[in-house]
């Protein structure tokens, strides 16, 4: 009986070790990506600049036109407005402040 | 308690004052709303009875008529004309309710409503015309750098007693005695209070239909708004563009919540009249007495009071731009003033009331590279 038993258990070991060996084998081949992967990124950001070209950044508004913003050397100093957190009013003005009508 | 509905908000629009005014009130009284709304008219037309120039029985036309005399007046009188030399005080002249000579001269004789076009060429010949004092090459350079400084309204009041003797401001002439509630105007000096006076009367609206609920009045363009409708942080209101927006419709430059505050606008895009041919406009410069021309196209303030709002939207557009906005952050007052050229100036006090500011903004800065104090949003 025992012996039966242990006749059975054999495939199922060495089902286990190969298991082992190939988490092991990804384990490795994983960790060998990781090395090589560092290597190539320097490649990708070598790609060829325009220096000196002006920098614009086009920023698609709500309605479709764009804001062009100026060079940085412009004597004022831009800066986006910030956003108010506030609920802006989502019903239509009841009135409105005019000079005298 | 559910939140209220705009359809709901009851409104109530008369003609008061030279300007078409609108009451608004949440309450589903209908009762307690007409009581409200007729209250508050009849509160108006008592004020236009006491304050208004054009009326020549008004308790202030026959204070100017007594120039030089002193005049016991009413309280609602003496309040608004105690607050408008307080004012001019404060902005050193640039509001100044003593410029009604000035305002005559080009032109502004009566109500807007009723005014012609060119309708003061019948002046006497003796008097002096609008064309040939503000068209002058020489007058114009003289006052060049002067329109915009705050100091100059004050000092130019003793530089010279002849040549704008009855035209230029003369606020800081006028007496007053509070105990009595008594007023004497220097000889041929009349007063004008119109906008200070429905800013007044505005603010005295709200005080008599808050009890009713939540209110918003809406004199002419100048809001004073009561407690917040339920369920809202806020009347929604905004501030209208003086341009004009496709189909010649009203578009506005931001919308914003106003509760338990004031906003108010001074303005030369709409109050416009020709005569000798040139457009004109009631803008007066204290200093000259003739039509200011500083850059400024609309000035819109918040402030707790009307009245006051009014009064510092006026001192600022007739400043100018720099000196104008430099006084709104001194005095910490939230404002905006759109230039002729398109640009709109905003002191950070309005830039945190305002909500929205999508129409003409492209693009936004500091102005000012030395202090940041106020902020630029070109059109």
């Amino acid at each position: 009986m025992n012996t039966m038993t242990n006749r059975g258990k054999r495939p199922n070991q060495q089902t286990g070790k190969l298991k082992a060996l190939l988490l092991t084998g990804s384990v490795i081949a994983t960790l060998a990506g990781m090395q090589v992967l560092p290597l190539q990124e320097p490649a990708a950001t070598e790609m060829p600049a325009t220096a000196g070209e002006p920098v614009t950044i086009v920023v698609p508004a709500a309605d479709g036109a764009a804001i062009t913003l100026p060079p940085a050397n412009r004597k004022a100093q831009l800066e986006l407005n910030p956003i108010p957190q506030a609920v802006q009013p989502q019903i239509n003005p009841v009135a409105r402040t005019r000079s005298s009508r | 308690m559910k939140d209220s509905h705009p359809a709901n908000w009851r409104t109530h629009r008369f003609w008061a004052m030279g300007s078409q005014v609108a009451l608004w009130l949440e309450t589903s009284d209908s009762g307690a709303a007409n009581a409200a709304f007729t209250a508050a008219e009849a509160l108006f037309a008592a004020n236009e009875q006491i304050l208004s120039r054009f009326q020549p029985t008004s308790e202030l036309s026959k204070l100017n008529a007594r120039a030089g005399q002193w005049t016991t007046v009413s309280a609602r009188l003496w309040n608004v004309l105690a607050l408008a030399i307080r004012m001019a005080e404060i902005t050193n002249g640039c509001f100044d309710p003593t410029i009604l000579n000035a305002l005559e001269r080009c032109g502004y004789t009566d109500s807007f409503e009723k005014l012609t076009p060119d309708s003061q060429n019948e002046r006497p010949a003796n008097s002096v015309t609008f064309r040939g004092r503000n068209y002058s090459p020489h007058r114009r350079k003289e006052r060049k750098g002067k329109e915009e400084n705050f100091a100059v309204a004050a000092s130019f009041a003793v530089k010279s007693q002849r040549d704008c003797r009855v035209t230029r401001g003369q606020w800081a002439a006028v007496r007053l005695d509070k105990r009595l509630k008594a007023v004497c105007l220097p000889p041929g000096i009349r007063v004008d209070l119109g906008g200070i006076a429905k800013g007044y009367t505005a603010q005295q609206a709200v005080e008599l239909m808050r009890p009713f609920g939540p209110c918003l009045v809406d004199a002419g363009g100048d809001l004073a708004a009561g407690d917040s409708p339920r369920g809202y942080p806020g009347w929604p209101v905004a501030v209208s563009s003086p341009w004009p927006g496709a189909d010649h419709e009203t578009s506005d430059l931001y919308t914003a919540w106003l509760a338990n505050r004031s906003l108010a606008t001074s303005g030369i895009d709409y109050r416009t009249w020709q005569r000798n041919g040139q457009t004109c406009h009631h803008l007066i410069n204290p200093v000259t007495g003739l039509p200011a021309d500083t850059g400024g196209l609309t000035v819109t303030i918040l402030a707790d009071e009307a009245a006051t709002a009014e009064a510092w939207a006026t001192a600022t557009l007739a400043a100018g731009p720099a000196t104008g906005m430099a006084a709104l952050l001194d005095a910490d007052l939230a404002g905006l003033m759109v230039l002729k050229n398109g640009q709109i100036l905003v002191t950070p006090a309005m830039q945190r009331h305002i909500q929205d500011g999508q129409l003409h903004r492209t693009e936004s800065g500091v102005i000012d590279d030395d202090n940041d104090k106020f902020h630029l949003h070109e059109t």
